[in-house]
């Protein structure tokens, strides 16, 4: 087990034929404790794979320096980096049994025979592959072969597990069955992980902390929850959670002694009071553009009539069975609302919706900064 | 897409040139040696020896001179058109052994053509000159027996003239200048070449069974079927067997050597450019013109490829 | 009035069933046809074989001693030529192994040059190189041996085989190589144990054409070996060819010898052999 660390971590690929030069990771900072399980998020392109691949040594790292542990291993080789990965496409040897492919990196090492079966055994025994080892990859289910390409890095006993989106290959319900899984190994090896995904429930399931990435810089490091309730910026609040929060368009106007938010929309525009957790924050917003975040279930429907009532139609009802999505049209635009899913509603039928400020989020539309 | 190296990653692995390192003094030694040595020896006068004189273009002026070379030139012609008209059975019998509809017979008939490929080449090469034996020879005794030489005779003596075929003399078909062509022509019948159909099958395994059911709700029948969609799908291979076929044929003369000779057989009707050059310098020991007769076939075949490059980025 | 109409094109549907393998079974008759020559003409004399060229002579008849006598002809030419043909193609296919690791694992600096060297010679063609070959050979002291045919020979296969591996080499999933990395595995390991099991159908295929390419060899062997004891089936077959008086049982009886080795060769890589040419191993 070991800390990794990145500094100024910089990755740009040569220009190549007729592309040009490309810098995929500008310069991140990122530290990963030992024994945690840190996930980097984010839509392809954003340099999450590249800096993995940096840490497992496959791709070369332009400037800045990998730490695991006490070692710097920019000039490592992969080998010799005391690290294990998982790969998306879990890349088995299609030649060599289950049982060849776990013991594979060991007989490399040349571990004493004995030492290798009791690892490999070990290992099948803790993801239940222990009936499989004499098959081929080709005969292996899509979840047993993840599993195997687990269990290939388990038997390493590596100091840092790297997973380069190990379950995007897997069908719905495996894929639910096989997070449990890793993060129950995670639970029981305590051994440092990084982990790779586009998927922002797998990283919010998963991780103790998670990295979101976009453009090759990291926007926020922060516990799951943490991440969700305080998002940085814009990009972090509409990439996590589903459905993804509501932006509200507008500017913060000052009224007497308060100040509103007042949504696009021209006359008849959305108008609320901002309760006093966002007003004086608001302060520096004054006349400019500004975004207002609400998440789906802060936005509650009630009677007709009511104090911050607005008046919505129902564009389209997703019954997800414990709750439904409503997406509900109004003069400051489309929004989602998290309701109950006893009542149904029709599409098309008039509703009235009210925001929850007081967890509501304000933020800079110029800098796509949060204020609160 | 592959990494590529820095340059600093290339010094930490310069032991992986080593890997081609092998390959590259084989070739460099046992091709690009003797062609650049080719070259430079077509402009000397050279037995083969130490002694050479440099003679300047003077080999060059003697190829456009020499009567045998240009002979040689059409009848390499001639035997191109040969060989490119026997490259239709493979693909017809490619094509009928697809259209089977029971994929164990398609196997069964893979396999059994692969079979006659254990007779070594110059065996099939002894039993076709066998073959064609006047006296003993499979050929006479089946065109006796079945009335074929009273055809060929009537045919000679009443309508062509040919003064070839005669009652009662066996037909010299390795021996009889007028008759050497022919027996190229037909050496090699049926003209299946086992790896050639195998490249094809592989090429029209691509086609899905629906592409076949459309054609027939389109009411494509049989022949049809072949021209826009067998052939297309195995024109590259085609393309390709072509180019090579050309090639080969240009500079081969293994064939004509060991059937008819080093002097290309009587009357020199088999005598192509690659055994010209080969009887220039094993036989008259004029080494030095036979490179530069090399370097005229090389300048031709080199031609040909890049034309035949032009055309195919033409189409593409 | 239903009943005709619906047998007609019964009877005409089986005979379209049939007629291609009529045709394809003709076909083949006639392929398998010298091998058939070979082997019934290698049981005869001369004298046996001019009364009755076309069937087998009855067992009785047998001329066994025309396989003795092949055998004693025949048996150190196929010794010589199994001695090429393995040490040349077992060379030929694996330095191209490695070079197209080389070419098709990472792109090195200079690889781009190196690749076109190589390419260049697929439109040089083989024929001008004869004549200096031969004086080459003759000042590396190798004419008059078989280490020249087995070096010409390696070199001569080497570029398309090259072509060929690189393609089939790049087509391997990119994760396989690194995770091997990540297990621990250096080059030539990534080659024992990713590179050459899953390329085995076509290395197979490849080394079979080597042989074959080796062992129907002659001009080379026909222009460099003098000696007798060195001569190889191509050179061999050649001055059997020359005799005056020809004993065709006894020469058939040696045709027979030339291709045992084949056929043993065939009998356990067909399989092999007929796969990795129908995956389209050759690619155009």
């Amino acid at each position: 087990m070991a800390r990794v660390v990145l500094e100024n971590l910089v990755k740009t690929f040569p220009a190549a034929g007729n592309s040009a030069a490309f810098t995929a990771v500008k310069g991140i900072n990122l530290t990963v404790e030992e024994g945690e399980f840190m996930v980097l998020v984010g839509p392809s392109g954003c340099g999450k794979s590249t800096t993995l691949r940096m840490i497992a040594g496959l791709e070369e790292v332009s400037s800045g320096s990998i730490r695991i542990g006490d070692q710097v291993v920019n000039g490592v080789l992969p080998k010799d980096r005391d690290i294990a990965m998982v790969f998306q496409n879990y890349a088995l040897y299609p030649h060599m049994s289950v049982y060849e492919n776990l013991a594979f990196g060991l007989k490399l090492r040349r571990l004493p025979k004995s030492e290798i079966a009791a690892r490999v055994q070990a290992a099948a025994d803790l993801l239940g592959l222990a009936d499989l080892l004499e098959r081929k990859p080709k005969a292996l289910s899509g979840g047993q072969r993840q599993r195997v390409a687990v269990g290939r890095a388990i038997v390493r006993r590596p100091k840092v597990f790297l997973f380069d989106e190990p379950l995007s290959n897997l069908d719905a319900k495996m894929r639910v069955q096989m997070r449990t899984e890793i993060a129950r190994l995670h639970a029981r090896l305590g051994a440092t992980m990084i982990y790779v995904t586009h998927d922002q429930v797998e990283a919010m399931t998963m991780g103790d902390r998670i990295c979101v990435m976009k453009e090759g810089q990291i926007l926020q490091v922060a516990e799951p929850l943490e991440l969700y309730q305080r998002p940085a910026n814009l990009f972090v609040a509409g990439f996590i959670g589903s459905p993804p929060m509501n932006f509200l368009r507008g500017a913060v106007v000052r009224s007497d002694n308060r100040r509103d938010f007042v949504a696009d929309g021209g006359v008849g525009a959305l108008r609320l009071a901002l309760p006093a957790r966002l007003a004086e924050p608001a302060r520096a917003l004054e006349g400019r553009a500004a975004v207002l975040g609400v998440r789906p279930e802060q936005v509650q429907l009630v009677a007709e009539g009511a104090p911050g009532g607005h008046p919505c139609t129902v564009e389209l009802a997703e019954p997800m069975g414990a709750e439904t999505f409503l997406h509900l049209r109004s003069a400051a635009g489309v929004f989602i609302a998290r309701v109950e899913a006893g009542v149904t509603h029709r599409q098309g039928s008039r509703v009235c919706a009210a925001f929850e400020l007081e967890r509501a989020h304000l933020f800079d539309a110029a800098s796509e900064i949060r204020l609160t | 897409m592959k990494p590529r190296l820095s340059a600093a990653q290339a010094r930490r692995e310069w032991r992986l040139y080593l890997f081609v390192v092998p390959s590259l003094v084989m070739v460099a030694t046992f091709a690009y040696f003797p062609a650049a040595s080719a070259i430079y020896h077509s402009f000397f006068e050279w037995q083969g020896g130490d002694a050479k004189q440099f003679i300047g273009l003077a080999n060059f002026q003697r190829l456009l001179n020499d009567a045998v070379l240009w002979d040689s030139f059409g009848t390499v012609a001639l035997l191109i058109l040969f060989n490119l008209f026997k490259m239709i059975p493979a693909i017809l019998l490619a094509v009928l052994i697809h259209r089977l509809k029971s994929e164990r017979w398609q196997y069964a008939y893979r396999a059994m053509l692969v079979v006659p490929m254990i007779v070594p080449h110059l065996v099939t090469l002894f039993i076709w000159k066998f073959f064609f034996d006047p006296n003993l020879g499979i050929l006479n005794r089946v065109l006796d027996a079945t009335g074929g030489k009273v055809l060929l005779v009537w045919l000679d003596q009443n309508v062509f003239h040919w003064q070839v075929f005669f009652e009662r003399i066996p037909i010299g078909w390795l021996s009889q200048p007028e008759l050497i062509l022919p027996s190229l022509f037909l050496w090699g019948f049926p003209w299946i070449g086992a790896v050639g159909v195998l490249i094809y099958l592989a090429g029209l395994q691509s086609i899905g069974t629906e592409v076949y059911e459309a054609a027939e709700l389109d009411g494509v029948g049989p022949i049809g079927k072949f021209f826009y969609i067998e052939l297309p799908l195995i024109l590259t291979q085609v393309r390709l067997n072509l180019t090579l076929l050309i090639i080969s044929t240009l500079q081969g003369y293994g064939l004509q050597l060991l059937l008819l000779g080093d002097a290309g057989g009587p009357g020199g009707r088999g005598m192509t450019p690659g055994l010209w050059m080969y009887n220039r310098a094993f036989i008259a020991g004029e080494f030095g013109y036979a490179c530069a007769v090399g370097m005229l076939l090389f300048t031709v075949i080199l031609l040909l490829t890049w034309i035949n490059h032009r055309l195919v980025r033409v189409e593409k | 009035m239903s009943a005709p109409v619906s047998t007609r094109p019964g009877r005409a549907g089986r005979l379209a069933a049939v007629l291609p393998h009529v045709v394809i079974g003709a076909i083949l008759l006639i392929e398998f046809f010298p091998l058939y020559m070979m082997l019934q003409v290698a049981f005869k004399d001369n004298a046996a074989f001019i009364d009755n060229p076309w069937l087998p002579a009855p067992l009785a008849d047998w001329r066994w001693e025309n396989w003795w006598f092949a055998l004693n002809l025949i048996g150190p030419y196929v010794a010589n030529t199994v001695f090429v043909a393995v040490t040349g193609t077992v060379c030929s296919v694996a330095l191209a192994v490695l070079g197209a690791y080389f070419f098709a694992r990472y792109r090195l600096p200079g690889s781009g040059v190196l690749w076109s060297l190589f390419m260049v010679l697929m439109l040089l063609p083989g024929i001008a190189n004869l004549v200096p070959l031969f004086t080459l050979l003759k000042e590396l002291s190798l004419l008059n041996t078989l280490w020249a045919l087995i070096a010409v020979g390696v070199a001569g296969g080497q570029v398309f085989n090259l072509f060929v591996l690189r393609n089939f080499i790049e087509d391997l999933p990119k994760d396989l190589f690194e995770a091997a990395e990540m297990d621990g595995a250096g080059h030539l390991q990534q080659i024992r144990h990713i590179v050459v099991p899953m390329s085995r159908s076509i290395l197979g295929t490849l080394a079979i054409m080597a042989f074959l390419g080796k062992w129907n060899e002659f001009l080379l062997p026909l222009v460099i070996l003098r000696d007798r004891e060195l001569f190889t089936l191509g050179v061999g077959l050649i001055y059997l060819d020359g005799e005056y008086v020809k004993q065709w049982g006894q020469i058939m009886a040696a045709y027979c010898f030339a291709a045992l080795p084949l056929i043993i060769l065939f009998l356990f890589t067909m399989r092999l052999f007929v796969k990795g040419l129908s995956q389209g191993a050759i690619k155009g």
